[in-house]
């Protein structure tokens, strides 16, 4: 599905990261020297962010969205829309967007409602909150799109744990003289090959899907963690990444080479480049910014803008961006939009 | 196959030399689920193919590997 949404405008851009960090090469002891170091330069991911217990998405997103409405100067009254885009909600009910209408203070003539995707979320959000002012249904959405996922990671999953860590972000969508254009891709054919099994209502968690079992190459989880197949996950974004951005490209009569930055979801150095490789693109207009974070799903593409703007705005790449999420689902999100115009804010620590 | 075995030996970070056709895949340390999906890239990359996830996980030999990519 493909299209182009006019008179949109994005004003601002921020994420939110847990202040401790921590540094994968304190797996040394269980994982051995040689093991985390061919990890870490695999990954490209020498730290994460991880949510200490009691702070969620939601927590992180009000911090992001506190710090956004005050970098962009604007009356928070004015917000009349709020899409939370997260897999880890506060509650299974109610909705997450509905208590941060309450957490920010913003009017209850305020349309807010969650949805569920993770790694192509941002698009998914941003879209969301086109559609709400392209409709007249409201003036100014902000879109927070995050997770707290380690939540759901099982220490005894290598394969995993060296990967994912925890984020938010705050983006504020109003109406403008930008038209943003969108593809999207579905294939629920591979929703086996991320996903947590346990704790909806197709299989409720009980004693038994909380038993950690070996699955492959020593790695232990429950039915209540969190899987990824990343040979499957690879082999789709390897396929589908290139042809969704191939069709947004074409919808919004852009030409491959005259896009200053393809912010791609930030799955992973080594995920990236190879798909940078197929696509024939330079390295600076791929950035790759998740070396002291990890992989932040949802949040992960507005997170590698609050730490890459200065250098893309100082190379007048901002003004055509295409960006790119993909994973759970399986889907593939992509935007080619103008972000020269967007205040783009370095991220806050929670 | 000379090329296919470099490819290999770079995937599982050993030495072309010490690769024969027959090398079982589970005598590598390093063909584990990072190995695995760097392969999937590899091939991606250098022969333009796309295997099946399932079909390199059933594969016991570096042959067979080479059957899948190649043959």
């Amino acid at each position: 599905m493909r299209v182009t949404i006019t008179n949109i405008a994005v004003k601002g851009i921020t994420a939110a990261v847990p202040a401790g960090e921590y540094d994968l090469l304190g797996l040394v002891p269980e994982f051995g020297q040689a093991e985390t170091e061919r990890l870490i330069a695999s990954t490209g991911i020498k730290k994460l962010r991880l949510a200490p217990p009691g702070v969620t998405t939601a927590d992180l997103s009000v911090r992001a969205a506190e710090h956004l409405i005050a970098g962009l100067g604007i009356d928070r009254s004015t917000i009349d829309g709020v899409v939370f885009v997260s897999q880890t909600p506060d509650f299974i009910m109610p909705s997450t967007a509905v208590s941060l209408q309450h957490r920010l203070g913003l009017s209850t003539d305020t349309v807010a409602f969650d949805i569920n995707y993770g790694c192509s979320a941002y698009i998914y959000g941003v879209f969301q909150a086109s559609m709400l002012i392209s409709t007249g249904a409201c003036k100014s959405v902000l879109v927070c799109a995050g997770d707290v996922i380690t939540r759901y990671v099982n220490p005894a999953d290598r394969s995993i744990r060296v990967v994912f860590g925890d984020a938010s972000s705050a983006t504020l969508v109003t109406s403008g003289s930008e038209s943003i254009s969108f593809h999207f891709f579905s294939d629920g054919s591979g929703g086996k090959f991320l996903v947590i099994p346990a704790g909806g209502c197709r299989l409720p968690r009980t004693q038994d899907t909380a038993v950690a079992s070996e699955q492959e190459n020593g790695n232990f989880r429950s039915q209540n963690d969190l899987f990824m197949d990343g040979m499957e996950v690879m082999n789709f974004a390897l396929r589908e990444v290139p042809k969704s951005v191939e069709q947004v490209l074409a919808q919004h009569g852009w030409a491959q080479s005259e896009v200053g930055v393809y912010g791609l979801h930030q799955a992973n150095s080594f995920m990236l480049n190879y798909i940078r490789r197929k696509m024939k693109l330079p390295p600076e207009a791929v950035p790759v910014a998740m070396a002291e974070t990890g992989n932040t799903g949802p949040a992960s593409i507005p997170l590698m803008l609050s730490i890459t703007h200065e250098r893309l705005a100082n190379e007048n790449r901002l003004e055509k961006a295409v960006l790119c999420g993909f994973g759970v689902g399986l889907s593939v999100g992509s935007a080619a939009l103008n972000l020269s115009q967007a205040k783009i804010l370095p991220f806050v620590e929670l | 196959m000379e090329k296919f075995i470099e490819l290999f030996a770079g995937v599982v970070e050993e030495s072309a030399a010490d690769i024969r056709p027959d090398s079982a895949l589970s005598s590598f340390p390093a063909w584990d689920s990072l190995g695995l999906v760097t392969f999937l890239a590899v091939t991606d990359q250098e022969y333009k193919k796309q295997i099946s996830a399932q079909q390199v996980r059933d594969a016991k030999t570096v042959a067979d590997l080479y059957n899948l990519v190649v043959g």
